[in-house]
């Protein structure tokens, strides 16, 4: 009987523990500002162009070089090995506390079409899972990890260490009273790496005989957030940054997922903007690895890309 | 159904809860059956594998006696041998069908998976020799013999159980809540290893020896001490919820660690770990041959050591990296048998501490060559082991970034989390053993072990036991 009680008090104490500890890491992470879902609400960047896609524009486009430029404010919302639905959750969430910006400059390439290359981050919407939108796309593109969400404290410790840290710098937040990112406008300076054994990178990331296959998840999701901009009347661009020379002859169809992307662009009635014939992209010295740039090269290509947007956006206005 | 796998869970308490209630005389019977399904759930091929190696086992060794002729046993022996070298071929050069130290799935639908093979071989062997030379009595029912083979909470990795230490189990009786206690705790401590320390230095690991970046050696010394503390978690770990889940059947499995990275010697250290592998391979090959040329003295310590170990590399795989590992080993014990003064008690704690941090980078050092994934890789490793560049240049990009796995803080957090749960498990190990082996049920370390584990524990991508491929 004594041990009886004794089970059952552990038992008792253990649930409401992690009842306790999913509360804790809810609020905490709600206070991080480094996170861009907690950024996007506690500090209204109110910009005009949303920078939007995976690493590549995270790492590659900085407002601080491209506003002065373009005389149009913008954000860097873009987060590192996201896919579009990630991407599209993002900017839901974005649209949800903020003004629609004007303009949405969305990164795509043939590998963000290509389910092995990046994926959907699901521990980055693991406070806000209350939220239906978020809670179906959610199910729909990481169902293992949902389906432990409804045990208690379990959509924290299925990727626990990806949370740990962020908890503990959202209380640094909360009791230091901290009032932006570390990061405030979104972009992040790319590593500082001295890049040697490329050719080995180029094998890994593009193995023998690799050919880009198109998921409907991705391309359901890439439309989805056309769409959702297009709702708010944001005007959308698709781009393409300059991918290293020497890794295009690794890319078997390159050609023809570069179609399917026009495609997808003259059907959603968008632009697709590339830089592939910038002189930059053939000089192994701007790049960390295939598709992005060291500093020296994010100066140069900002550069170029500022002044691209400021024609088009004036061609747009125009018109 | 992997042991940190839900299905595990839900079936052992199935099992553990059906064995507890059932009567007496099926008790067998439903133990077998619940192997077998373990085992079919599994993969069909290993099933079908184990029945037939199992059958013709037990059929040679019932008519062993009998024989004047040699021929069915060595029969036997060598379709059990050859058995764990085909297996091993057809993992050394089917890629697809590989699971091996860096894979995170594995083809579990191919037919030429076969899971625990080499493990169960062992114990077939074993019985076949012991019954040749009259050690042990030729089993007579089939059923008992199969369920000694494919006991399922020792299937896949061991601990290799001989038969006669299967035989000599209490089948029949009702598991005591005592045991039961001490199983569920052990099961506890299994997990915390696997799933806080082992399965958190994987991506430290991978990221050091899978990619031929070029690293200082110190980085790659570093990865053979993270690779050396992740096999030992990750097997003992595994060992413990095997250990543990049999004591909830009421049966006890042999141990197959004793604290081995605190061994001075390194003959003390393979009295240490994986004690059930090397048990089977001083009974059955290092004793006869030292025992056959005795009167070498220390040379036939010194040919046992050699074939011991060369049978080992070929037991672990037929790549010549694990060729390379006994050889540095068996350099080690020899050095060890001609130059090593007696053992004298050591007092000075300081020096003890020194002698075990030596054996144990002497250890992590035969690792790089057991880890690697190809002669090319391992060649590298080496290289860059011995290079100029010993100490990084850079020590967040050369030393922490690849070890920690990148450069944000948060890498560099939950790296510094494992080392701080590495540093305290190994000071406590002793005290933590003691604790979780009572046959008592524990609240507050319980309490306390599984919130750790949902704090820390990697749930996602660490489905996977690295002994699983042997």
């Amino acid at each position: 009987m004594k041990r009886a009680l004794k089970i059952f008090v552990t038992l008792s104490c253990f649930c409401s523990a992690l009842f306790i500890l999913e509360k804790l890491y809810d609020f905490g992470l709600r206070q991080n500002l480094n996170l861009k879902m907690t950024a996007i609400q506690k500090t209204p960047p109110c910009s005009n162009l949303l920078i939007h896609g995976p690493c590549e524009p995270l790492w590659m486009l900085s407002p601080a070089l491209l506003d002065p430029k373009t005389n149009v404010s913008s954000f860097n919302l873009a987060l590192s090995h996201s896919d579009f639905a990630d991407n599209y959750l993002h900017l839901y969430f974005y649209l949800k506390h903020n003004k629609p910006p004007k303009y949405l400059l969305l990164y795509v390439t043939p590998e963000s079409l290509d389910k092995n290359y990046n994926t959907f981050n699901a521990y980055r919407f693991a406070p806000y899972l209350f939220d239906s939108t978020i809670k179906t796309v959610v199910a729909e593109n990481d169902p293992e990890y949902f389906r432990w969400t409804f045990v208690p404290f379990m959509k924290y410790a299925y990727y626990n260490n990806k949370f740990n840290f962020d908890v503990l710098q959202g209380y640094k937040h909360y009791f230091t009273a901290r009032r932006l990112a570390y990061y405030p406008d979104g972009f992040e300076p790319p590593t500082k790496r001295t890049w040697g054994n490329h050719a080995g990178e180029f094998a890994q990331l593009y193995a023998k005989n690799t050919i880009f296959e198109i998921d409907p998840l991705r391309e359901k999701y890439l439309l989805k957030t056309i769409r959702l901009a297009k709702e708010k009347k944001i005007t959308v661009y698709l781009y393409e940054s300059p991918v290293l020379f020497e890794a295009l002859a690794f890319q078997a169809n390159r050609t023809e997922m570069i179609k399917n992307i026009k495609h997808i662009a003259a059907k959603e009635h968008i632009s697709f903007i590339q830089f592939e014939g910038l002189a930059m992209a053939k000089q192994k010295k701007y790049f960390i690895s295939t598709l992005n740039f060291n500093m020296a090269g994010v100066k140069l290509f900002n550069d170029t890309l500022a002044g691209f947007i400021r024609s088009r956006m004036l061609i747009d206005t125009l018109k | 159904m992997l042991f940190n796998s839900p299905q595990f869970l839900l079936f052992l308490i199935l099992v553990a809860g059906i064995n507890f209630i059932l009567r007496v005389a099926n008790k067998r019977l439903f133990l077998l059956f619940a192997s077998l399904f373990f085992i079919g759930f599994f993969n069909i091929a290993s099933l079908a594998a184990v029945l037939f190696l199992s059958g013709f086992t037990f059929f040679v060794g019932s008519l062993i006696k009998g024989q004047r002729t040699n021929r069915l046993y060595y029969l036997a022996l060598s379709v059990n041998v050859a058995a764990i070298m085909v297996f091993n071929y057809f993992l050394s050069v089917n890629s697809t069908l590989r699971f091996n130290f860096n894979s995170v799935d594995f083809n579990t639908e191919s037919f030429l998976l076969m899971i625990g093979l080499s493990f169960y071989s062992l114990q077939h062997i074993a019985y076949l020799i012991d019954v040749k030379k009259q050690r042990l009595v030729a089993e007579k029912i089939f059923t008992d013999f199969l369920l000694y083979s494919v006991y399922f909470p020792k299937f896949m990795s061991g601990p290799i159980a001989l038969h006669q230490q299967m035989r000599l189990q209490n089948w029949e009786d009702r598991p005591s809540g005592a045991l039961m206690w001490q199983g569920f705790n052990r099961i506890l401590m299994g997990f915390f290893k696997k799933m806080v320390i082992a399965d958190r230095l994987a991506p430290s690991v991978h990221s050091i020896f899978d990619f031929n970046d070029t690293l200082p050696g110190l980085t790659v010394l570093a990865g053979g001490v993270l690779f050396t503390i992740q096999l030992y978690f990750d097997f003992s770990g595994y060992c413990d919820i095997a250990i543990g889940a049999s004591k909830l059947l009421g049966i006890e499995l042999p141990e197959n660690f004793d604290f081995p990275l605190r061994a001075r010697s390194i003959t003390s250290f393979w009295r240490k770990w994986h004690l059930s592998l090397i048990h089977f391979f001083t009974t059955y090959i290092f004793y006869p041959l030292s025992f056959k040329y005795r009167h070498l003295k220390k040379t036939a310590s010194a040919i046992a050591v050699l074939a011991t170990f060369f049978v080992s590399a070929l037991w672990h795989g037929l790549g010549f990296t694990f060729l390379l590992w006994a050889f540095c080993h068996t350099s080690y014990l020899l050095v060890e048998l001609y130059f090593r003064k007696p053992n004298e008690p050591e007092k000075n704690r300081f020096r003890k501490g020194l002698k075990a941090l030596s054996i144990f980078l002497l250890v992590s050092f035969s690792h790089l060559f057991f880890r690697s994934m190809s002669f090319g890789n391992c060649k590298h490793l080496i290289s860059e082991l011995f290079s100029t560049n010993f100490l990084p240049t850079n020590w967040r990009v050369d030393f922490i970034a690849p070890i920690a796995v990148g450069g944000h803080q948060t890498e560099h957090f939950n790296f510094l989390v494992t080392i701080v749960f590495i540093a305290l498990f190994l000071i406590l190990e002793r005290k933590i053993f003691s604790i979780f082996s009572s046959r008592a049920f524990r609240p507050l370390f319980s309490f306390l072990f599984v919130i750790l584990i949902f704090l820390f524990g990697v749930f996602n991508n660490g489905e996977r036991f690295i002994y699983m491929q042997f």
